[in-house]
């Protein structure tokens, strides 16, 4: 069953990661820092834990990257109507804990004989009612939803698919709520159950099942009573019974049904209480599963919330780039500011830089590889270069703005990163030198690599003699761009540089102190 | 009407014969021809199930041989075929079911007509796909005995009382309503018949919530007496007319069309079905398989012949040394003992004879390039028994085993011996040995006898050996050659390995020594 999503533009979720299939995408976050970052522009703790869970598996399509855009352009301009929602969603996920709680609790207090009928009648009935009252809080919950997004008209074009997943929940089903709502008040004074079961041709049957019920009402509130029908005047008891309209006008005829000793009608009673509570709590349970990443979901737009109103504290208006399908190949971006920097320092500190990407190989028989070499001189900027632009495109796809004038981002399939990593940060077990170790990790993202990926590399093969690094490095490269993938490989192999002259846009560091942390692409 | 056999050709009274219904479904094989320890010594593990497995100890005539292989080999080839056979088998199980509940003694005779219905429409509905599982052109030359068994289902379907009895069953459905309400209060139970179910506007709910995956399964179960009585009470009709039903076709279906027998066809299927997936699992484990031809003459000749039980060592097909079998009648090259190196093939060698005999006496296929083999009416086997003879001995067992096989043996038997009488001194070993090879071999039984008494292999019985290669360190070649006879087990090799020779045993006690070990 498909969950409500308010990241897609469908409205429907994509199917759950789990922690293993999550780790490579929380490994680039590591290696681009971008969890330090964020501890320091979002420090409450679920926003930020949610932003950086939808990090991890960045979007490929440019409608749900645009949805988010749009969506988080709302919130942006109407927080309170964020600070509602997600307190709706809270309070359901809520009712689901205290639901379960209630009736472990309820289960555990009322361990029942199997013999003793009446027993096992009350807590049919205890159970039943109290699911009921968990169902009608559950459906009042995401009735309150749509009323709300009634009172903000002005977002529903982009809410529209939202709203009608919601009202589908509760709208035309107000037989079911009335039901579930006596229920959970009168069961415990059922006088009169009504109960169906089929009867195949095998002579099998799946049960009895509640329909419906009667209840004693208190005899001073007779008075108050509407003149009873003939049905009701047939099963009157010492109190007045209620019950829900009969199905149709007329009155049905029944036959009775002798052969049915008192120990049987009770257990049928309880089995049709007991098959009633089991499609009742499937039903509450499906809604509160549908339901149930909309909380995580909207902390991820409260996390962007936070951290456009860090940026704005630093003075940076983030802008939205032009997203553009993987086809098209290119990545310009106007003065980026590296979020890390910026988190920790004022603006004027911090130097942008612009990133130019051409993804994709011309078709010219000496075409440039797609991507670039760096180099410069130690702490010039070219890791922050990396890390700044491997973020803004990671922030992109998941639809937050970047600190940045403007651009354009060309979708990528898969993003990966290979940063040095230092002794000790091995692989815990593994018997494998350094270089064997980057040589794995490199070889597996060539085993998964997809056209159109982005590989942003940082150093790598510089675990061994640097004549070997480069000529090592330097076959892969090419295969990554006959795969049509592109890279950005920030390295100190001059070797490489030399043999890759004329093949690759190399861009270095200035070495003037006056344009200092500054890319300057170099003439080929 | 007598129901063809899928497996035998004079219907099924063989299999009510080799495999008896208990009153209560139950099957209990009888004896056959080939006895349970052939099944323990030969028969691959976890190749077939318990109940199929019984199969091989009834070995078949030359006609059901062909028969067999043709309709398995079908089965083994068509991946169409094999899903429309385990279909018709899921229909013969549901059939089954159907017929016992119909029969269940607990059941109240007037409401046991109740269930006449869904047994007769059960027994038509396998009717139906037996009629369909083959094309109505298809023969015995491709399908066996499936064809005939097909023919059989279709004129039983063109039967004009069959076509009334469809028609009459396709009305009382129609009619026969399924839902009962019941109320009840103070301890009154009034029942009322249903047209809108609860449990479907439920179900719509669901639907329309977005959350129908989350629709429980529904838990079936049989209806308690009173309820049915609640039942027949809100629709008296059905009882009425499922009577009537009864009364008009009971007997045609139970006497004339005798359903019950139908039920027989559950096993055969099974052996079909499990015959060509084991077929094909031994394909994949590279393993060729063939049908061999029955042979017009006593002989078994075989080329390439493999042992899949190495199949459950993980060894793959290619990676087994195949081997040759040639056995005739006519100028006394039945009977050989097999001798040669430990450890070189012989008892490899013996087992895959044996199971290509047991495989090709039931018709299944063998794992060999190609062959042809006499339709022999008995396997017999006599391996080492694992068991533990405290009271009487395992020579005396051994000799009784024996003596049992010397009883039955003939020339239309095969008797496969490994190692037998290694449980005594040399002499009696001999002597015994002997006596019983030269005993099968005059009668004319087909067999190997597996033994390291090398003096027994200079007289009339011929010899097999395992081949080594002496110029390769006594490599073992697993070849099975016929020679003139033999001298020597090669069994040094082994021991020097793990230092058990002299001059191995002289080394570790000088190394104890050297580590102050007082010896």
């Amino acid at each position: 069953m498909s969950r409500i999503s308010l990241l897609t533009k469908n409205g429907e979720a994509a199917p759950l990661l789990t922690a293993g299939e999550k780790e490579p995408g929380r490994a680039i976050l590591r290696d681009l820092q971008l969890d330090k970052t964020f501890l320091l522009l979002c420090p409450e703790a679920a926003p930020r834990e949610a932003l950086l869970s939808v990090l991890c598996s960045p979007s490929v399509t440019p409608e749900d990257i645009l949805h988010r855009y749009r969506t988080g352009q709302i919130f942006w301009e109407h927080p309170q109507f964020l600070d509602t929602m997600t307190s709706i969603f809270r309070r359901l996920n809520q009712t689901k804990n205290a639901w379960d709680q209630d009736r472990s609790r309820l289960f555990a207090h009322r361990r029942t004989n199997p013999s003793d009928l009446t027993l096992q009648l009350t807590t049919g009935r205890d159970v039943l009612g109290l699911t009921c009252m968990y169902l009608r809080s559950a459906l009042a919950q995401i009735r309150e939803v749509s009323l709300l997004l009634e009172n903000h008209p002005d977002c529903m074009p982009d809410f529209a698919v939202f709203k009608e997943n919601c009202d589908r929940v509760w709208r035309s089903h107000q037989p079911l709520i009335e039901f579930a709502d006596r229920c959970h008040k009168l069961i415990n004074q059922a006088c009169r159950y009504d109960v169906e079961y089929t009867l195949d041709e095998e002579l099998r049957t799946g049960g009895f099942l509640l329909r419906d019920f009667a209840h004693i009402r208190p005899q001073a509130s007779r008075e108050k009573q509407k003149p009873a029908g003939l049905w009701q005047m047939l099963t009157r008891g010492k109190g007045t019974e209620e019950t829900a309209k009969p199905e149709t006008s007329l009155p049905e005829i029944g036959q009775p049904v002798s052969a049915l000793k008192p120990e049987t009608q009770t257990e049928i009673t309880i089995s049709a209480i007991g098959e009633c509570d089991r499609y009742l709590t499937a039903m509450l349970r499906g809604l509160l599963d549908r339901f149930s990443l909309l909380e995580d979901e909207l902390y991820f737009y409260l996390g962007v919330l936070r951290y456009r109103h860090a940026l704005e504290e630093k003075g940076i208006i983030p802008c939205f780039p032009e997203i553009t399908p993987s086809e098209t190949g290119t990545i310009e971006i106007e003065n980026l500011y590296d979020l890390l920097l910026l988190a920790g320092s004022p603006k004027d500190r911090v130097v942008p830089n612009d990133v130019h990407l051409s993804c994709g190989r011309g078709e010219e028989k000496n075409a440039v590889l797609p991507g670039m070499l760096i180099h410069g001189e130690n702490n010039s900027g070219k890791t922050v270069f990396l890390r700044s632009a491997g973020s803004a495109i990671l922030l992109a796809q998941c639809g937050l703005p970047i600190p940045a004038s403007g651009g354009t981002v060309s979708i990528r399939k898969r993003l990966y990163t290979q940063f040095a990593t230092a002794e000790g940060e091995l692989v815990s077990g593994s018997a494998a030198g350094r270089f064997e170790e980057e040589a794995a990790a490199l070889a597996r993202m060539l085993d998964e690599m997809e056209p159109d990926s982005l590989l942003l590399l940082n150093e790598t093969f510089q675990t061994t003699a640097y004549g070997e690094g480069a000529a090592g490095i330097c076959p892969i490269l090419h295969y990554i761009a006959d795969c049509g993938g592109t890279f950005v490989f920030v390295t100190h192999l001059t070797a490489l540089l030399s043999s890759m002259k004329g093949q690759a846009v190399i861009a270095k560091t200035s070495d003037d102190p006056r344009t200092r942390y500054k890319l300057f692409r170099e003439e080929a | 009407m007598e129901y063809p056999s899928l497996l035998w050709n004079d219907g099924p009274g063989r299999n009510r014969e080799f495999f008896p219904l208990g009153p209560d479904g139950k099957v209990t094989p009888a004896d056959g021809p080939v006895a349970a320890n052939v099944l323990h010594d030969l028969l691959p593990e976890g190749a077939f199930s318990p109940l199929i497995s019984n199969y091989f100890r009834f070995p078949c005539s030359a006609g059901e041989i062909r028969a067999r292989q043709k309709l398995i080999w079908r089965l083994t080839e068509d991946d169409a075929f094999l899903t429309a056979f385990t279909d018709l088998g899921e229909e013969v199980s549901r059939f089954e079911r159907l017929y016992y509940r119909y029969k269940a003694p607990e059941l109240p005779e007037d409401r046991r007509c109740l269930l006449f219905p869904a047994a007769a429409a059960g027994f038509l509905q396998l009717a139906r796909v037996f009629a369909a599982l083959l094309p109505e052109e298809a023969g015995e030359d491709t399908y066996g005995y499936a064809a005939p068994v097909c023919t059989c289902f279709r004129n039983l379907l063109a039967d004009t009382r069959i076509q009334s009895l469809e028609k009459s069953l396709h009305a009382f459905r129609a009619g026969r309503g399924e839902d009962v309400r019941l109320t009840l209060q103070n301890g009154t139970v009034t029942a009322y018949a249903v047209s809108a179910r609860y449990e479907d506007t439920l179900r719509q709910y669901f639907e329309e919530m977005g959350i129908a995956d989350a629709w429980p399964a529904p838990r079936i179960h049989r209806a308690d007496p009173a309820v049915i009585d609640a039942y027949c009470i809100v629709y008296p009709d059905v009882p009425d007319r499922a009577r009537r039903m009864v009364e008009d076709y009971g007997s045609l279906l139970e006497e004339e069309y005798r359903t019950a027998d139908v039920l027989l066809y559950r096993q055969e299927i099974q052996f079909c079905r499990e015959a060509a997936l084991y077929t094909r699992r031994m394909r994949e484990a590279g393993y060729p398989m063939c049908l061999p031809e029955v042979a017009g003459e006593r002989c078994i000749r075989l080329r390439d012949l493999r042992d899949v039980s190495l199949a459950a060592r993980e060894l793959r097909g290619e990676a087994v040394v195949p081997n040759d079998v040639t056995m005739t009648g006519r100028d006394r090259s039945h009977f050989f003992y097999v001798t040669g190196a430990n450890g070189g093939g012989k008892t490899t060698y013996l087992r895959a004879l044996g199971i290509a005999v047991l495989f090709f006496l039931t018709g299944c296929p063998v794992s060999a390039a190609s062959g042809e083999i006499w339709p022999f009416c008995r396997l017999c086997t006599h391996f080492p028994s694992p068991e533990n003879f405290e009271d009487t001995g395992r020579f005396v067992d051994e000799v009784r085993r024996a003596e049992e096989i010397r009883a039955l043996a003939d020339e239309d038997t095969v008797a496969l011996f490994n190692e037998t009488f290694s449980g005594t001194d040399e002499q009696k070993s001999e002597d015994y040995s002997r006596r019983l090879a030269e005993d099968m071999y005059a009668t004319g039984v087909f067999g190997l006898y597996v033994t390291h008494i090398h003096s027994l292999t200079h007289g009339a019985i011929p010899t097999l050996a395992a081949v080594i290669d002496e110029e390769d360190n006594n490599r073992r070649t697993w070849k099975i050659r016929r020679i003139d006879g033999t001298d020597s087990s090669f069994a040094g090799d082994i021991l020097k390995k793990y230092r058990l020779t002299e001059e191995g045993l002289a080394e570790r006690l000088t190394e104890m020594r050297r580590k102050g070990a007082r010896v």
